[in-house]
């Protein structure tokens, strides 16, 4: 009896052994194996890239290895690296490229194959090349660029009887005005509508508030600029609803959730949630970010960049297999269902219609988000946002939150 | 009925309404998860408040399993939480028993040192264990989840000792004269006298491993090496547009109804084995 | 021989604990007194010598300052709390220890203590969500004005206060329950001949046997609470609004392994330590003259 149910238990090993075996079965013994640290789950378009990269067998085996935001990611690709395995390949945002490049010590892809890396980044729009250029190396592909547009709850907007024709260049007064509005005609007399709007406290929409304001949070030369009068008046503007109590700050997860729910009738974040806000509960409609009136606009953007970070000569140029795809049109098609605005020069269809705001602002012409320099470059995302919050709060008065996020970071990132 | 039966009535309702009140307060935030883990997912956000599932169905724990390795990640959980048991106690009983009914040189000062890391921040000691498990190429193994997490043993040690010395002597002076040694007299008088201790110590201690969440974080990286409570971590991150409630929530409930289980069967056990002070001089 | 094993037998016993903890928990405690006087990142191989530089950056940091500063708050707040409740419940359940509901009321009043720290998190952001959460719901139907809960400055570190009480009461309920079901029942009845009250009773006879419980969970509460704290802030606030509702352990989290600056965070861990051995050592030597266990 016992000799058989053993028996019964072995074969059952070697059963669920050999699935395992059947489950990475494109894998040749010999093909080179990259995995990819990146901030997507397997249910995500990225996996899609992934797959159909594997499935043309090019003697590359990329797997996707789902690690959290890129601030876990971040965190976990330390100790790897210290470990003396650092990952393969990595996306991280942008935000950390100065991170990326002189503590990670991502590969400068032309080290690399020259030839390979001129041919790979020529699929991509010239204008983006800067932003994966730093301390003179191009570290990574600029495959993914969001910038912020405004999403309003279409039914929310409809019955507080405001007019459906969105302007193409909304400025502060109109959403403001319109806020206003909507929050008169619904507040205590709907039953899922709670609050107006939310400009968001992320990393790019109160960049774009200074931009738009004709300022810097670190100008061209380098130098930080929140001192500057520019800046005053695009943070007076982009605390104003906080302060009228028509924006209620909360975390991105939060406002997200409240926005999904109903309760929230207006948010302004990334573009990539035109892949879902407008099919969700909410049927969000889109319309381009608010720009400041009397000004020009200057709107920003984010992203991720793809890198290399594997040491070895085999790994390294397995993984510019896969970067040749992932620019080629072909995976660039599969990618741009993530929601990301088109960086490459190939001719990719949006997504979808409410994309349009935010690939028309990437024709007016996007700067990037704030790259932070120095050595503690990581922190100054985090101090930032806290005087934001701080602002927003009525903690200190804007003039006074600029100073002292002027004076903080400044210590920050000229070490 | 008399005045003083009743006001004993009395009291005891005010005191089953007080309880129950705080019970169902307590139990509150957490009717949500177990209700969106059985309704189906697109009706999730539709209601604030549901108090029973409009179409109960099993489906968000087949979509769970499909997006992550949940049912790897329970036996990690069941893993690394008996494995950091077995190592507590493996450390504590032995301890316990010395510190209890032996007296050497150096006693005082060693269970004092011993005893002083009951007041220890897990969180302060992650740093210099971090940079170790990384130097020592030990990321993002069990190892590294379970070796650091056994030496918090203060209150173990604390306790073993407090059962050991409440044993009456007479039962260790009747093995002496028997001629047993101090490891037979550890193994068969010692430990079956504080079953029940151990037993109360080994719950506590799996409930503490099975929720181990900033550690676990920091060293388990591979998506099949995670337990539950840091897999729902990585689940609960995605941003908010991109959540998938139910089968998060049924996740969820899956990581508490095995300690739920365990603790309502050893409730009893706990109860009467966590009390110190019943001393015997 | 035989005597110097005999003698040797108790180090054996205690050998392997004291040696776990020296090199797992007091270890570590001089490495970042090592650490904190260094400027190192993990990565890159120089490691320069900085002297107290990181104690005086800490000690001019604005955030340090107010992390120290709602550290104490949280004590004081959480410490009294997760003592006296908890007891107060376990009086409770104990009068009425002989129903059916007693199970029920244990279970229920446990059950968050086993809640992973993300489930918590995500349970009571949609509780308090300022903008359409559950209390602000309830708040609304009966006319009460809203609130903006953890995303109000001056009510996040009550906000976590409270989710970090729901979340572990349970277990000095369970520590307060124990020692409740272990008084002698022959003294209950002897101070119920002498005509005593259940409040005198209590006060008189139960309370003074239970002091190595209350010893015991006041020593230990000290840390859990400091620890419990960095779970449910960095599920819930992650420190905010504006570094209002951070504590020094969860700062000291955020400068060691999310900004990788390990000298500044391990110069906040040895001054933790040096306030904590200190309030260890007060209260052992206060506990020790009023506490007999033996």
């Amino acid at each position: 009896m016992f000799e058989i149910s053993r028996r019964q238990f072995m074969a059952g090993v070697a059963v669920s052994a050999g699935a395992g075996v059947m489950k990475s079965a494109p894998a040749r013994s010999a093909d080179a194996a990259v995995e990819v640290s990146s901030p997507w789950g397997a249910d995500k378009p990225f996996q899609k890239v992934v797959d159909a990269f594997n499935a043309k067998k090019l003697g590359v085996t990329v797997t996707n290895r789902f690690d959290g935001d890129y601030e876990s990611a971040i965190a976990k690709a330390v100790a790897s690296t210290a470990a003396g395995r650092p990952p393969a390949m990595m996306i991280t945002g942008w935000k950390f490229g100065y991170f990326a490049r002189r503590t990670l010590g991502v590969r400068d892809l032309r080290d690399i194959d020259p030839a390979r890396a001129g041919a790979i980044l020529a699929n991509f729009r010239p204008s983006v090349l800067p932003l994966v250029t730093i301390d003179g190396a191009v570290i990574g592909l600029p495959w993914a660029m969001s910038t912020p547009i405004t999403f309003i709850n279409s039914s929310l907007w409809r019955e507080a009887g405001l007019d459906p024709a969105l302007p193409e260049n909304p400025d502060t007064q109109w959403l403001y005005e319109n806020a206003r509005k909507l929050d008169a005609a619904l507040k205590g007399k709907h039953p899922t509508y709670r609050s107006a709007l939310a400009l968001s406290n992320n990393e790019w929409t109160s960049q774009s508030f200074i931009q738009n304001a004709g300022g810097y949070i670190i100008d061209p030369d380098g130098k930080l600029a929140l001192d500057s009068p520019e800046a005053v008046i695009g943070m007076t503007e982009y605390c104003a609803p906080a302060h009228e109590g028509l924006w209620i700050p909360v975390s991105g997860k939060e406002q997200d959730a409240s926005f999904e729910s109903g309760a929230l009738a207006i948010c302004t974040t990334s573009s990539t949630r035109a892949a879902t806000f407008p099919f969700g509960h909410a049927k969000a409609v889109t319309a381009k970010f608010p720009g400041l009136a009397g000004h020009p606009r200057r709107l920003n953007s984010g992203g991720n960049f793809l890198a290399v970070y594997a040491r070895n000569k085999e790994q390294a140029e397995a993984s510019l297999a896969f970067l040749e795809f992932c620019a080629s049109k072909e995976g660039q098609s599969i990618w741009a269902a993530v929601g990301y605005l088109n960086t490459s020069l190939h001719d990719v269809p949006l997504i979808n219609d409410f994309m349009k705001p935010a690939a028309a602002q990437l024709a007016d012409g996007l700067t990037a988000e704030t790259i932070w320099p120095g050595k503690r470059g990581l922190e100054g995302q985090e101090v930032w946002r806290k005087w934001v919050s701080r602002m927003l709060l009525k903690e200190v008065t804007v003039p006074d939150g600029l100073k002292g996020a002027h004076q903080e970071l400044d210590v920050l990132i000229s070490g | 009925m008399s005045a003083a039966l009743f006001s004993r009535a009395f009291h005891r309702a005010v005191l089953h309404g007080v309880l129950l009140i705080t019970s169902l307060a307590t139990v509150f935030p957490l009717m949500w998860m177990i209700t969106a883990a059985f309704t189906p997912n697109d009706l999730i956000t539709a209601r604030a408040i549901r108090l029973w599932p409009e179409e109960p169905t099993l489906a968000n724990f087949a979509e769970a399993a499909s997006r992550h390795p949940i049912w790897t990640w329970l036996w990690n959980s069941i893993l690394t939480a008996t494995l950091i048991t077995v190592g507590k106690l493996v450390l504590a009983v032995p301890a316990g028993f010395a510190f209890g009914r032996m007296s050497f040189p150096g006693r005082r000062t060693l269970f004092w040192f011993v005893i002083a890391t009951m007041s220890f921040p897990t969180v302060l000691a992650i740093i210099p264990t971090y940079i170790a498990v990384v130097k020592l190429q030990a990321f993002d193994t069990y190892g590294a989840m379970i070796v650091p997490s056994i030496p918090y043993i203060g209150f173990y040690v604390f306790y073993m000792r407090q059962a050991f010395r409440s044993l009456p002597s007479s039962m260790f002076e009747a093995a002496r004269m028997d001629g047993a040694g101090l490891w037979r007299q550890f193994t068969e008088i010692g430990i079956p006298n504080v079953l029940p201790a151990i037993a109360a110590l080994s719950v506590i201690s799996f409930m503490g491993a099975w929720n181990i969440y900033l550690w676990g974080q920091l060293v388990l990286e591979d998506r099949f090496k995670k337990t539950l409570t840091t897999g729902i971590a990585a689940f609960a991150d995605l941003e908010g547009a991109d959540r998938v409630w139910g089968p998060l929530m049924a996740t969820s409930l899956l990581s508490v109804v095995p300690v739920l289980l365990i603790f309502l069967l050893a409730q009893r056990f706990i109860v009467e084995a966590l009390a110190p002070g019943a001393d015997e001089r | 021989m035989r005597i110097s094993l005999r003698r040797l037998a108790p180090y054996f016993f205690v050998g392997p604990a004291v040696l776990s903890v020296a090199v797992f928990l007091y270890g570590p405690l001089i490495a970042s007194a090592v650490l904190s006087v260094l400027d190192w990142n993990l990565l890159s191989s120089d490691v320069s010598f900085v002297g107290t530089r990181n104690y005086a950056a800490m000690f001019s940091s604005v955030d340090f300052r107010l992390s120290a500063w709602n550290t104490l708050l949280y004590c004081a707040i959480l410490i009294p709390a997760q003592i006296v409740l908890p007891l107060l419940l376990a009086v409770m359940i104990h009068a009425v220890r002989r129903s059916p509901l007693q199970g029920f009321y244990r279970g229920s009043l446990f059950l968050p203590t086993i809640v992973a720290y993300s489930v918590a998190g995500v349970a009571w952001s949609w509780m308090l969500n300022p903008v359409n959460g559950l209390f602000n719901e309830l708040f609304g139907y009966f006319g009460f004005p809203k609130s903006r809960w953890h995303t109000d400055p001056d009510l996040a570190l009550l906000c976590v206060c409270l989710v970090t009480f729901w979340k572990t009461f349970g277990l000095n309920m369970l520590l307060w329950l124990a020692a409740l079901a272990n008084i002698p029942p022959e003294l209950r009845e002897a101070s119920q001949l002498d005509g005593a009250g259940p409040g005198r009773h209590f006060f008189t006879i139960s309370l003074p046997l239970m002091t190595p419980t209350a010893f015991f969970i006041s020593v230990t509460t000290l840390f859990h609470v400091l620890d419990d704290i960095v779970g449910v802030i960095d599920v819930l606030t992650h420190g905010g609004p504006a570094g209002r509702s951070s504590s020094l352990l969860y700062f000291l989290w955020q400068q060691g392994l999310q900004f990788f600056q390990f000298g500044q965070a391990s110069a906040v861990a040895v001054i933790i330590i040096v306030v904590v051995l200190v309030a260890t050592w007060l209260q052992f030597r206060l506990g020790e003259n009023k506490v007999h266990y033996g």
